[in-house]
């Protein structure tokens, strides 16, 4: 090595490495510029799909030609001249379509179904605004439109993280009045003359008797039919949440970046993903993932994925510490 | 025309023709040091940066192509990155002036030169360490993002050149290679920059 390189060398040292852009600023642009891109130009998709990573990506073609040519009101005349409201893109156990044959996953959902869950039944739904939203066992629902459901009994959980532009807040109706989203991640549960929102992230509001009553991210507000309103602290991750896990869309680790698949943890356990070290930050930008991780919950596929990236994970009262090192996870409260 | 301009060439083309992985690629390699030159103009205002960035990037997808490959790609990006800049301080009525960045500033030859004095410990030694790193990090961001890559993973993460030949997806031997030219690279760039203060 010269003297110059010397130099160089200790420069570059001295310097360190660049700061780190934070994942959630560069997911929202790569989201927003891909989108412009794809209508700037023909896309090309690779030519090979298999199992599970294709139905997403054709529910989403699907969506997209009906929506756009118009042909789902062609071959749907008995329909209201309407945009679809959703997509379905997760069923487990039992559940059951009043007014319809059970539709398969990918199946556009008209506006007016009405869904029910049983005892060990979930779904999941990609509504027409973009929002994301999972019902609990026990749930009936009627999708009413693209932004819009009646929550009759039982829970809803919307993340509506990717909607943000679109511009239409969800709501979702109760008996106890509207909760509408001023936020993006939240769950209502209607309980014997009670309603309840619980917001992880974001606020969410719930109008009752003419009035708005709003909870900010980290609250659970419980409203009851006699009119008290109370509100009391709820952590993002936990037990209130857990059900949702269970209903979450499978994820596409092919081809992904670490980060985004963190980040796609991070959003549905609720739980803080922090990169221990400037090599972890690093990391998360530069390895490429593959594989599948199908019929694995959000947390239980970081067992699966951080050892092969020579990586490993600690749980701290609510953070998840990533750092390289053997395999092995550890959980202190 | 150099190696950079005509692997940028490549893929602009791969671009126009709608192959994903050449997106992938452009904002892998585009975003985060466009990112960082707007934040730096913009004085640390990060939603700002996150705007302009998007919208700079959404606008060189629109006129992608009219780019001629005169310039590097991250180069042109950069110059619209300016008139984006320039239309969002004035829709701010001037209210704030766009920060003059380390890089582009009269001090920097005397920053640089400073490096010899750089092992000090008082204030002043602190304020030329924090230039000279905004220096050197401005300089990874203008090198063919493999170069800068490979430089930052080297030097400032402590990577082997066989963990950097694996994340290149390269021997070790052409690892070793595409260090040696990234280091002259930037050997360039450097003296470039403090002979023309």
């Amino acid at each position: 090595m010269s003297d110059h390189d010397d130099v160089i060398v200790r420069l570059l040292r001295a310097a360190g490495a660049r700061p780190a852009v934070p994942p959630e600023r560069a997911g929202r642009v790569r989201a927003a510029v891909h989108q412009h891109w794809r209508n700037a130009v023909p896309v090309r998709r690779r030519s090979r799909w298999t199992g599970w990573i294709a139905v997403p990506l054709a529910v989403a073609a699907a969506w997209v030609f009906l929506v756009a040519s118009g042909v789902w009101e062609r071959i749907q005349p008995s329909l209201p001249p309407s945009a679809p409201v959703g997509i379905l893109e997760r069923s487990e156990g039992a559940v059951s379509w009043p007014d319809q044959a059970s539709p398969a996953i990918g199946a556009v959902l008209a506006p007016g179904t009405v869904l029910e869950t049983g005892a060990d039944g979930r779904v999941a739904l990609r509504l027409g605004g973009g929002a994301s939203v999972r019902f609990d066992v026990g749930s009936r629902a009627r999708l009413l439109a693209a932004a819009e459901v009646r929550l009759e009994r039982g829970a809803v959980y919307v993340d509506a993280g990717t909607a943000r532009g679109s511009g239409t807040a969800v709501v979702i109706g109760t008996d106890l009045g509207p909760v509408r989203d001023l936020g993006t991640q939240f769950q209502v549960r209607v309980e014997a003359d009670a309603v309840r929102v619980s917001v992880r992230e974001g606020s969410a509001s719930l109008e009752h008797r003419g009035r708005a009553h709003a909870a900010a991210s980290g609250t659970q507000l419980t409203v009851r039919g006699d009119g008290e309103v109370t509100r009391r602290p709820v952590p993002a991750s936990g037990p209130e949440w857990n059900w949702i896990q269970e209903a979450t869309p499978p994820f596409d680790l092919e081809g992904r970046r670490l980060g985004e698949y963190l980040d796609w943890v991070g959003r549905e356990t609720g739980l803080r993903i922090e990169p221990a070290g400037a090599a972890v930050v690093a990391d998360r930008l530069v390895i490429i993932l593959h594989g599948s991780i199908a019929d694995l919950r959000p947390d239980e596929t970081l067992d699966a994925v951080l050892p092969t990236c020579g990586l490993r994970h600690r749980l701290v009262d609510g953070t998840v510490i990533i750092e390289r090192g053997a395999t092995g996870t550890t959980v202190e409260d | 025309m150099s190696d950079t301009t005509q692997a940028d060439r490549i893929l602009v083309k791969r671009l126009l023709r709608g192959e994903e992985e050449a997106f992938e690629e452009f904002f892998r390699s585009s975003f985060p040091r466009l990112y960082r030159f707007a934040l730096a103009r913009l004085g640390g205002d990060e939603d700002a940066a996150e705007e302009i960035v998007q919208a700079t990037l959404c606008h060189a997808i629109t006129v992608l192509k009219t780019w001629r490959g005169e310039a590097a790609l991250f180069t042109w990006l950069c110059t619209l990155c300016r008139h984006e800049m320039g239309a969002h301080l004035r829709r701010r009525g001037k209210e704030r002036q766009m920060i003059e960045p380390v890089d582009e500033s009269p001090e920097i030859r005397a920053a640089l030169e400073s490096l010899a004095g750089a092992a000090g410990s008082g204030p002043e030694e602190e304020l030329r360490r924090g230039e000279i790193a905004r220096v050197v990090q401005t300089i990874l961001d203008f090198l063919p993002s493999g170069y800068g890559d490979a430089l930052e993973w080297k030097y400032a993460l402590g990577l082997s050149v066989k963990e950097i030949a694996m994340r290149l997806n390269l021997t070790p031997k052409a690892a070793e290679s595409l260090l040696t030219r990234a280091r002259e690279a930037f050997r360039r760039e450097f003296a470039a920059m403090v002979e023309s203060r």
